[in-house]
């Protein structure tokens, strides 16, 4: 059950991006465990990028950045070669295979991660 | 710290994993890195020399007895064909030079053409700075005559008032000559009267004398007395006539020449003012009369209508009004009163112009309307 | 304070002997090519060093690879450039099998673009790695000191570890490593704990709430409560479990300032 679950997860995703499979054979035990695992988070735009209707969101915590990424130039429509810059604290940006877990743990507040988003370099 | 235990594995550790991984293969790979390099090399020389053997080769199996005269036609083929080459070099150039004489003789052209412009352009700037210089020149002989206009015109002004002056003098002087003249004539009429009495005494005394002796020269009483009436006449009408003498009149000894009669019938009478009437004058434009009286009012009278109909009251004095005039266009009145003022009234509004006392004190003989009331 | 210059010393003078070898799919020519031998630095990253291998082998692809990038395999895995070499070893290299020099395959077609991301030119090393050093100034400093940085000293240190220059580097990451204001120790100390499906991170202070300093052992507890032995390697060694953690960040920290930690 799970497994299909996940299955589609990935389907989803790779209509649109390129999911990272940093976790080829631990798969389906992480999935298993961490199914339900998800945190919240929060997206702001900074300099010219454009406003998303929906801030707060809800992700997988096992999700990449690089994930998310794809996930925002889709949802505002940019072209591929588009670029999209993230930042965490406003400072510095993540890895694109950096678990969005592990910017929760170290970075939230409030129980939140907040993630600026931008279409050009800021904290550069 | 330095001492501690697990400081010393660590850099143990360290060393250990450096002499393991790193110096023991360092020195060989540096070596090898060295030798491959040199070998690339070598590699890439050898490439190049048998390149260039086999070049040498070809070269080498064209044979070597006619080697010099199949070189020699050769280099006459090169030559020729060099030759060729310039020839055709020189041609093109040829035509090159042509083409820049032309196009020099086009410049020269259009430079001529220029410098006509040019020179064009110079005759008319000239043209026009005389034309300039001419203008500033009669710019400067306007302001001249301007200026000696302005000069010739305060020259008049000033010509002007010193007549004004002369004027207001002799006319000061008319004025006590033709005073003079009045008393003359009073003194006349005297003289006349005193002159008609001593007659009709003479009459009398004839008339009783005669009528005593001789009631019947009746009639030369009567003829008497016609003279008598006559000469009554001629006395009145001597006295009439004083009021329009002039002075000139006098002075040549000829008789007055307008006919001037006394006012007989009144034609309106009202009451003006509570108290006296001290001033009466005619508007110099209208039928209108001003008056001033000791009730410190100034009144004006429309009288055109055979009534007398009260235009305005002007009020402002402080004392009887004692004079009153118009000014020549009849829009102003004057007033003076003894509160040692003169005041100026507008005709239209009857509003108070000027008021107050006036720097100097003027008389009411010497009162006489002045125009310029800036 | 880093002070303990001959640790840095040792730390930074760890190279890896490595064999380059061209994937056999992959040459065109009839002659294999020659395996290419280099030594690298741990703490560097393969883009940096791999300009040579790559000359080196583009003679023998087929010339419509040849704009294409090139990347590195071991054992059948494709290597992250962004990892630094050292820490691709000691992860990747099972502990008592390992035989030098390393053996490394060089590919140019067949780019897994799911497993690992392209880096089109040095610029794109050099901003993950600063990313990275800012990333850890956050844990370490709340960003105060890499933010007031000026751009010269991030160049320095790019450069001192682009050209292998300890002085240089130093120069410049000392200020990174000292304590800021009246604390004597990090806020958190910058760490990533590598496993078989990626790493984690945690925050963990230097000390405990008592003021007490933490040492590894107790990182590893933090991180790892269930697991009752955890093996650590950095640098290619075991570091002693008494090791204090705040020792441990300012010495044995990867240029990118994080302890790369693999747990085996």
């Amino acid at each position: 059950m799970s497994q299909n679950g996940q299955h589609i997860d990935i389907k989803e995703a790779e209509s649109s991006l390129q999911s990272m499979n940093l976790n080829q054979d631990g798969d389906a035990n992480h999935s298993s465990k961490t199914d339900k695992q998800k945190v919240d988070i929060l997206l702001k735009p900074t300099g010219n990028a454009p406003i998303m209707k929906k801030k707060k969101w809800q992700v997988e915590s096992d999700k990449p950045i690089g994930w998310i990424v794809e996930f925002i130039k889709k949802y505002l429509k940019l072209e591929a070669n588009e670029k999209l810059f993230l930042y965490v604290n406003q400072s510095f940006a993540p890895s694109p295979d950096q678990i969005v877990k592990n910017l929760y743990e170290c970075y939230s507040t409030e129980g939140k991660l907040v993630l600026h988003y931008c279409k050009t370099q800021a904290w550069g | 710290m330095e001492m501690a235990e697990w400081r010393q594995t660590i850099l143990f550790k360290l060393q250990n994993r450096n002499r393991k991984e790193t110096y023991c293969f360092q020195d060989l790979i540096a070596q090898h890195n060295k030798v491959f390099e040199s070998a690339n090399a070598l590699r890439n020389e050898n490439l190049h020399l048998s390149i260039q053997n086999e070049k040498l080769r070809v070269e080498g199996g064209g044979g070597s007895n006619s080697i010099a005269e199949t070189r020699l036609s050769e280099e006459v083929q090169n030559l020729k064909q060099k030759l060729l080459s310039q020839t055709e070099e020189l041609a093109e150039l040829h035509k090159r030079k042509g083409e820049n004489a032309q196009q020099i003789i086009d410049l020269n052209v259009k430079l001529q053409e220029r410098d006509k412009m040019m020179s064009t352009k110079d005759v008319t700037i000239a043209e026009s700075q005389s034309k300039i210089a001419s203008l500033d020149a009669e710019v400067g002989m306007l302001t001249h005559a301007n200026k000696e206009l302005k000069h010739l015109n305060d020259v008049l002004r000033d010509e002007y008032q010193a007549l004004q002056l002369a004027f207001n003098v002799l006319e000061e002087k008319l004025r006590k000559v033709q005073d003079e003249n009045r008393q003359l004539v009073d003194r006349l009429i005297k003289y006349k009267a005193k002159d008609a009495d001593r007659m009709n005494e003479e009459n009398d005394n004839f008339l009783n004398d005669g009528s005593k002796p001789f009631t019947s020269k009746l009639s030369t009483f009567g003829i008497f007395r016609k003279r008598h009436a006559k000469m009554q006449k001629e006395i009145e009408e001597a006295c009439r006539d004083t009021r329009g003498v002039g002075s000139d009149d006098y002075q040549e000894g000829y008789g007055p020449i307008s006919q001037s009669t006394l006012p007989t019938k009144v034609h309106v009478k009202f009451d003006g003012h509570e108290g006296e009437v001290n001033a009466v004058k005619w508007s110099p434009v209208d039928r209108i009369v001003v008056t001033g009286g000791a009730d410190r009012k100034v009144k004006l009278w429309d009288v055109s209508k055979g009534t007398q109909e009260n235009k305005a009251i002007l009020v402002g004095s402080n004392a009887g009004v004692m004079a009153v005039d118009f000014d020549t266009s009849g829009s102003l009145i004057l007033g003076a009163s003894n509160d040692y003022a003169t005041r100026v009234w507008t005709v239209s509004d009857q509003r108070l112009r000027i008021g107050k006392e006036m720097e100097y004190v003027l008389t009411i003989a010497d009162f006489c309307f002045v125009t310029d009331l800036h | 304070m880093a002070n303990d210059r001959e640790i840095l010393r040792e730390v930074w003078e760890g190279k890896l002997p490595v064999c380059f070898k061209l994937h056999p799919d992959e040459v065109v020519e009839l002659q294999q090519p020659d395996p290419f031998y280099l030594m690298v630095p741990r703490l560097s990253y393969f883009p940096l060093v791999t300009d040579k291998v790559k000359k080196h082998f583009l003679k023998y692809v087929s010339n419509d690879k040849q704009d294409h990038e090139m990347w590195l395999e071991y054992n059948g895995q494709p290597m992250k450039w962004h990892f630094p070499i050292g820490v691709l070893y000691d992860f990747l290299v099972e502990g008592e099998t390992e035989t030098l020099p390393w053996i490394v395959m060089v590919h140019f077609d067949k780019f897994p673009e799911t497993q690992i991301y392209r880096f089109s030119n040095k610029e794109m090393v050099e901003s993950y790695f600063m990313a990275c050093l800012k990333e850890a100034d956050v844990l370490k400093h709340r960003g105060q000191i890499a933010a007031n940085m000026q751009k010269k000293d991030h160049n320095q240190l790019w450069l001192g570890l682009q050209n292998d220059k300890f002085d240089q580097f130093w120069a410049v990451n000392r200020k990174l490593m000292e304590v800021s204001g009246e604390s004597e120790h990090f806020k958190y100390i910058p760490f990533r704990c590598y496993l078989e499906d990626g790493y984690k991170q945690k925050l963990v202070r230097p000390v405990t709430d008592e003021g007490k300093r933490k040492t590894l052992q107790d990182l590893l507890k933090e991180m790892f409560p269930e697991k009752t032995m955890v093996n650590v390697k950095i640098h290619g060694m075991t570091p002693p479990l008494d090791t204090p953690l705040q020792w441990m960040s300012e010495h044995l920290s990867y240029p990118d300032n994080f302890l790369h930690l693999c747990i085996f």
